[in-house]
């Protein structure tokens, strides 16, 4: 085709330039404009319709780590918080941070909140504030730089806390051996109180030992400055008797301490405290003569036995050769020898009262010496007697189901070919917080040995008892 | 710490992103985020191989879109007589059969735009985009309101003088304003659906907005040409570009400012960039405006993903930067300034590269059907679409459509359509998406 002369004006130089030179075509913009809106509103009231039946759903961390296509996703997650909540002012305004871990990855997935929802969230008070050892189900963005992995909370009504460490007022005297997340009480005067980033650490000296607790900062912007002025001052000052209770957390892993999740936690006493029970130092072969009566004995952890809402520890002398059994409840019994952390033999302090010639009710109990989980195989668990804690390691689920009122029955097998039952009670699979292992799925278990209706089994009692590998 | 890089490996990613760039961008509503997400969802290339590959690929890609996007909306976004009202200059070329030209124009700013990139961020740049960054950041959220207050704003009402009674005279004068209303908050729910509901399978999470982007802004125009069976004139494609040096001086200023505030400032995009830039330059003319869209887009796509080089600002802009940063981000100063030699190289390569596809794709238009070339482009793009999302982005693409239709009918800026970005973020910063969500159904 043959280009215009640039002295000439084109036809369709005159078309744009000149338009009412050229006869129009008719088009309705009203009606287009009608149109327009019904679709937009069309379109809305469909994608609406469609929304509402997709709803967010939960992912396992694993699926989200270093996964950039999964970058913006936001998504519901679902586990454990493994730090206290930690609050940082950045540019005068604050910024939360969490860390929370499911079964599903051995990684823990930060999860930050910035201003404004933030202090939106700190100032609901703790009630909506996820904290060391709550299960809860996040609202999150998710960030993914590199191999680093983060996310965003979105909104205050994505925080659902699910359970919350609570019990009886169980009292320590010392944190060794106590399983992280516990939620236990001590007693005290306050020593060596410091500032830290985290918030006010301090130590108490307790009738036994010493324990250490972080206020976290965090609850500084929960509660009023009245009453945060008041608690700081009164802990901040050493020799000031304390008596408190919160939740156990593992400093890296190595240091424990109680953090404080409620101001309202803590009690100051102006006056010398009533001192705890005393407890006998005696000989485990010396019970029998004890009844009636407080007494301290050491001993081996031998077992686990459990019968109509009763957990029974056996304790052994060192020979092995003499045997008590110590009444627990569940909360006690995951506190201070959870399978999945304390070992068969392991030495333990049991101080508590003598009901029988061969039975102690638990007050207090730490563990001397901790031996590592007793790790067999299949074939090896099925032969260990009754009670005996244990652990199995990379076993391969074979079925899997939901009796009763949620109890979990798995079947496993590993590289020793034989097959044994593990199964989860109700209680446990609510702390456990994740989905039923299907079949295929690589997992490890903790747990003590049982024999149910003339089966083989495994009982997993704690969170740590199920851990889901792949 | 050593770093292995390599200029080879370099040039070859930038030119192997490049040649993806200009083989693909001249496609309408194809983003070169949407291009560098099929891409890596596609092929697991970037994932498993060398680190510097993703960075300088995706450089490669954004500087050949920021000079091939032009062939898209110079000669695939054409209007209908019905809407000669809202010609843009780049139109008003083709339907003058000055396509070329259009483009030409667009490539200069392209250049310039690059150029001053370059020299400014690997001198000047160097010292004080730090010092920039750290001054603005705390108030980003304030720049994005009054971005959007100004857009609104600087839609005077119109056509007021032309009804016959008051109230026609005032549905005149506020029609196009509430259209553009209309847009904005129809985008933005769309946002929220496409970011808080389970719509988008998760494993695209970050293609969770290319339904609507695609549906904003690249399916009305295809669909548009399809329906209006237009034909286009012959196109002069001489090389030949008509302008005057202080045309030029001021589009590529104008274009700079703009370019430069929608890299600097998040959410904020090239065309809200290139109008506050346009209004701080008081650009005039056809020839002015295309240069400082070349210039704007240019340093906005490109000086987005730039920023990311830079080892001591630390900022991440725009999709593409994001991508990339997930796999890696550029750290030593060497990666820093091979990026912008490469910049420069592939701008070059850029500039051949759309100056002949202009002239290849002016002579095809005159020879094949515009409507059949757009039914292929229209079918591509909700392809892509379903292959990326599901059938769900197709639902979303198709309400976006219906928002990109009401934009055109209603004479009102396309940019309005990124309320589907701008909303969620705004009223996150603000603290109100848990009831919006509420209101939305999906809390």
């Amino acid at each position: 085709m043959s280009t215009p002369s640039r002295s000439e004006t084109s036809d369709i130089e005159k078309y744009i330039y000149y338009p009412e030179m050229a006869p129009r075509r008719p088009v309705n913009m009203g009606l287009l404009r009608a149109l327009a809106v019904v679709l937009v509103v069309g379109g809305l009231v469909g994608v609406y319709y469609a929304a509402v039946r997709s709803p967010m759903p939960v992912v396992p961390i694993r699926d989200l780590e270093n996964n950039i296509l999964m970058n913006y996703a936001t998504v519901y997650i679902e586990g454990l918080v493994t730090s206290p909540p930690r609050v940082d002012v950045i540019g005068g305004k604050l910024r939360l941070t969490i860390h929370v871990r499911d079964n599903s990855s051995p990684t823990e997935l930060p999860v930050y909140a910035y201003d404004p929802l933030a202090s939106e969230i700190l100032k609901q008070g703790v009630s909506r504030l996820p904290f060391i050892g709550d299960r809860v189900r996040l609202l999150v963005q998710v960030r993914v730089r590199e191999n680093f992995t983060y996310a965003y909370l979105q909104d205050v009504r994505g925080i659902y806390i699910l359970s919350r460490p609570s019990g009886e007022r169980v009292y320590v005297d010392t944190l060794e051996g106590v399983a992280e997340y516990s939620y236990v009480c001590a007693s005290g005067t306050v020593r060596n109180p410091r500032n830290v980033s985290a918030g006010l650490l301090f130590d108490i000296t307790t009738t036994r030992g010493r324990v250490t607790v972080l206020v976290p900062n965090a609850l500084y912007h929960a509660y009023s400055g009245e009453l945060v002025g008041a608690v700081v001052s009164s802990l901040s000052l050493p020799g000031t008797y304390v008596d408190l209770c919160g939740v156990v957390y593992y400093y890296k892993r190595v240091s424990p301490e109680i953090v404080v999740r409620e101001l309202e936690e803590i009690r100051f006493s102006p006056v010398q405290p009533v001192r705890p029970p005393v407890f006998t130092v005696i000989d485990i072969r010396d019970v029998p003569n004890y009844v009636n009566q407080n007494v301290s004995i050491t001993g081996l952890f031998y077992a686990i036995y459990y019968s109509a809402g009763t957990y029974y520890v056996e304790v052994r002398s060192t020979d092995e050769a003499f045997a008590v059994n110590v009444t627990v409840d569940r909360a006690q019994v995951i506190s201070l020898l959870n399978p999945a952390v304390v070992g068969w033999r392991s030495l333990i302090r049991i101080n508590g009262t003598v009901t029988g010639p061969r039975t102690i009710r638990y007050i207090a109990g730490e563990v001397l010496e901790r031996r590592e989980p007793l790790t067999v195989t299949v074939a090896e668990a099925l032969k260990q007697p009754v009670g005996r804690p244990l652990r199995v390691l990379n076993a391969t689920v074979v079925s899997s189901s939901v009796v009763g009122a949620g109890n979990w029955r798995i079947y496993i097998r590993d590289a020793s070919g034989a097959t044994i039952l593990v199964f989860v009670p109700s209680s446990a699979v609510r702390d456990l917080g994740i989905s039923l292992p299907p079949p295929g799925s690589v997992v490890d278990v903790a747990g003590y040995r049982d024999v149910y209706r003339g089966e083989d089994e495994i009982i997993v009692i704690s969170r740590e008892g199920l851990v889901v590998r792949g | 710490m050593e770093y292995f890089i390599s200029p080879i490996d370099v040039i070859l990613w930038g030119l192997m992103g490049a040649g993806l760039g200009i083989a693909l961008s001249w496609i309408p509503g194809l983003h070169v985020a949407n291009l560098m997400i099929l891409v890596l969802y596609a092929t697991p290339l970037f994932t498993g191989g060398s680190e510097y590959a993703a960075p300088y690929f995706a450089l490669g890609a954004v500087v050949a879109f920021s000079f091939m996007s032009s062939i898209a909306s110079t000669y695939l976004s054409v209007s209908d007589e019905s809407m000669m009202l809202m010609l843009f200059p780049s139109q008003r070329y083709l339907l003058a059969g000055r396509g070329h030209r259009a483009v030409l124009l667009y490539c200069i700013g392209a250049l310039i735009g690059l150029l001053f990139l370059v020299a400014f961020m690997t001198t000047a740049g160097v010292v004080v985009m730090p010092i920039i960054y750290n001054l603005f950041s705390p108030y980003y959220w304030f720049a994005l309101l009054a971005v959007v207050l100004f857009m609104f704003l600087s839609e005077w009402p119109k056509e007021s003088d032309l009804g016959r009674s008051g109230l026609e005279r005032l549905w005149l004068a506020w029609r196009q304003i509430l259209g553009g209303i209309l847009v904005f908050f129809a985008s933005g729910v769309l946002g929220f659906y496409a970011t808080y509901s389970g719509l988008i399978k998760l494993e695209v999470s970050f293609a969770r907005l290319t339904p609507l982007f695609i549906g904003f802004f690249g399916l009305p125009w295809v669909l548009r040409n399809i329906i209006s069976r237009r034909t286009l004139p012959p196109q002069d494609t001489r090389h030949v570009a008509e302008t005057a040096p202080s045309a030029v001086v001021n589009g590529a200023a104008s274009g700079i400012i703009g370019g430069g505030i929608a890299a600097f400032f998040p959410i904020i995009t090239g065309g809200m960039g290139a109008l506050i830039g346009g209004h701080t330059a008081s650009s005039r003319g056809d020839d002015a405006f295309l240069i400082s869209q070349g210039a704007a887009r240019a340093v906005y796509y490109t000086g987005a993903l730039f920023f990311l080089f830079h080892p001591t600002m630390r900022v991440t802009r725009g999709a593409v930067a994001w991508l990339v940063g997930g796999l890696y981000t550029p750290k030593a100063w060497i990666e820093f300034y091979y990026g912008a030699a490469l910049i420069v190289l592939v701008a070059g390569a850029s500039l051949l590269g759309t100056i002949y596809m202009s002239k290849a794709v002016a002579k095809l238009l005159t020879r094949v059907s515009y409507a059949k070339i757009s039914a292929v482009v229209a079918v591509f793009l909700v392809a892509l679409v379903y292959y990326l999302t599901g059938l769900n982005g197709l639902l979303l693409l198709a309400a976006a459509t219906a928002v990109g239709f009401a934009a055109m009918v209603f004479n009102t800026r396309l940019s309005y359509c990124l309320g589907a970005l701008i909303l969620p973020v705004l009223l996150n910063v603000t603290g109100y998406t848990d009831e919006v969500l509420t209101v939305l159904g999906i809390r």
